[in-house]
């Protein structure tokens, strides 16, 4: 009963937790930015308003898409909330973990990409396509920085399940995992930035098509099918948080419910920094996202090769 | 070696090479002036967390004239060469910047490899201090290999300088106080000769553009 109590419920609570705020946090950055250009913004409940009308809507589907289009947006939200729920909330275990279950996280979110870009396609629409080619350039970019940072920091901790990385992570001195933490928060930062179409590589909030990555993929969708598109993306990014919040937060030897607290707090912290960051700077050129890519993917590889200067 | 040294050290040792990192990605020779004023300032102050002795007055006069070099006469007298020869840009002359960057990381495998060889037989250190030196004497030359601009290629050099002094301060025990001294008036002279010379370059060819000064002028 009391492993029960320790370990079982507090993961199960911080899954909830982020089911029920993901919604919130988005709120959060849209007041941030909103803060930061002199508005008073919208509420921070505007998003469940919005998920809960377009749930309410029916919906309607082109004559030229077929049966992938209606599953892409199921499949979307199924393998984001899979992949959420092997992702451990800073020092709380995850609700599901098992050695090596980095490479199935990094598959759910490759699966995810790969059937929203296939519905893409499905629609024929020009638009959509332009979308989805950007996506997968980009998407096949940042696949392997995101997988090296998860492999530097799995040979730093020796584990390979995300939850005993983080786990082992907290436990190490700070002072000696240093070389090896900045340089792979900063190649994490950028995958958040780059799988969930933020500013300086996607504009969240454009209203041009011929500028967009990630809107532009889910034009023909409407109704329960963008509700679940929209939530998936909420769930998506509330997960790339929490593995930042993991890596950062050096929080170990608290009480359980203390952590969990200190993890959604982490994850509101990260979310008005990348507020911070969208407001003061403007959308890279194009051309130019593969550049910031690639740093990140420098940074990564940085932080692999110094794993072995920490021992 | 306590935790919080460590922890100041690995700072200094990660500005130094994420510095060195930038000097490969950037194409601005006024930011990169400043970058390598950050490594100047980085690399000089390593050496006061490294030495057995305390801060006897040797350390601190070596230590207050490398910083004061390299952190602003330097980037001082760098800048002015760049405003003066009016080159504002090094896209690079083989390679470009995302390709210097990547073969930048391989050196940085190469140095990882070399200084943790070094560092287990010269254990007074932690393997980073050389791995960091080992990386910034291969991004030096990695820099005049790889750009076209003459002043970007000094910066190549006084990174390189950097990698130099970093491993030689900690590697090579009791070295006289004057032959430092010396190797950084030295380093002082050549750079100083080299704005002047790059002056002269540009005043007689309009242009600084390595790829370009391949032949003889009379």
């Amino acid at each position: 009963m009391s492993e029960v109590l320790t370990t079982l419920l507090p993961s199960l609570v911080s899954l909830a937790l982020a089911l029920g705020l993901a919604l919130w946090m988005l709120g959060l950055l849209a007041r941030t930015k909103a803060r930061f250009a002199g508005r008073a913004g919208a509420p921070l409940m505007q998003r469940y308003r919005d998920v809960f009308k377009l749930l309410g809507k029916g919906a309607v589907y082109s004559r030229t898409t077929s049966a992938i289009f209606k599953a892409s947006p199921i499949v979307a939200l199924a393998t984001t909330l899979v992949a959420l729920s092997m992702v451990p909330l800073g020092e709380v275990e995850a609700a599901v973990h098992f050695d090596g279950d980095l490479f199935v996280v990094a598959g759910l979110l490759a699966l995810g990409r790969f059937i929203t870009m296939l519905a893409a396609l499905d629609t024929g629409s020009p638009f959509e396509g332009m979308g989805a080619s950007r996506e997968a350039h980009f998407g096949a970019l940042l696949e392997p920085v995101f997988l090296i940072s998860l492999l530097a920091l799995a040979r730093l901790t020796g584990a390979s399940s995300l939850t005993d990385m983080m786990q082992a992570l907290h436990r190490m001195d700070a002072a000696s995992t240093l070389p090896v933490v900045v340089p792979l928060v900063a190649a994490l930062g950028v995958a958040y930035l780059v799988e969930n179409s933020r500013m300086p590589v996607d504009d969240p909030t454009t209203h041009l098509e011929l500028t967009m990555i990630h809107e532009v993929m889910i034009l023909d969708h409407c109704g329960p099918d963008l509700a679940f598109i929209e939530y998936a993306a909420a769930l998506k990014q509330w997960l790339f948080a929490a593995l930042l919040v993991g890596v950062v937060l050096p929080i170990a030897s608290v009480p359980v419910w203390a952590s969990v607290a200190v993890g959604v707090a982490g994850i509101a912290v990260v979310t008005v920094a990348v507020g911070v960051v969208e407001s003061s700077m403007a959308r890279l050129r194009l051309l130019n996202v593969p550049g910031l890519i690639l740093g990140a993917g420098a940074a990564s590889v940085v932080a692999f090769l110094l794993t072995g200067m920490v021992h | 070696m306590d935790s919080h040294t460590l922890a100041i050290l690995n700072i200094l040792l990660g500005t130094s090479m994420v510095s060195a990192l930038a000097l490969l990605g950037t194409t601005r020779l006024r930011t990169c002036a400043r970058v390598l004023a950050g490594q100047g300032l980085a690399v000089g102050l390593l050496p006061a967390l490294m030495s057995d002795e305390q801060f006897t007055i040797r350390i601190v006069v070596l230590m207050v004239g490398n910083i004061v070099l390299k952190a602003v006469v330097f980037p001082w007298l760098l800048l002015r060469v760049c405003r003066d020869v009016s080159v504002r840009r090094d896209p690079g002359a083989f390679i470009g910047t995302g390709a210097a960057v990547l073969v930048g990381v391989l050196c940085l495998g190469i140095a990882a490899w070399l200084g943790t060889m070094v560092g287990a037989s010269l254990p007074s250190h932690p393997a980073g201090v050389y791995i960091v030196a080992f990386f910034l004497i291969l991004t030096g030359l990695l820099l005049i290999i790889v750009r076209r601009r003459a002043v970007m290629q000094v910066m190549g050099y006084l990174t390189l300088e950097n990698g130099i002094y970093l491993f030689g301060s900690c590697a090579v025990i009791g070295v006289p106080f004057l032959l430092e001294f010396g190797v950084l008036l030295d380093v002082f002279a050549a750079i100083f000769v080299m704005g002047a010379a790059l002056r002269q370059i540009h005043a007689q060819f309009s242009s600084d553009d390595a790829t370009k000064l391949s032949e003889l002028s009379g």
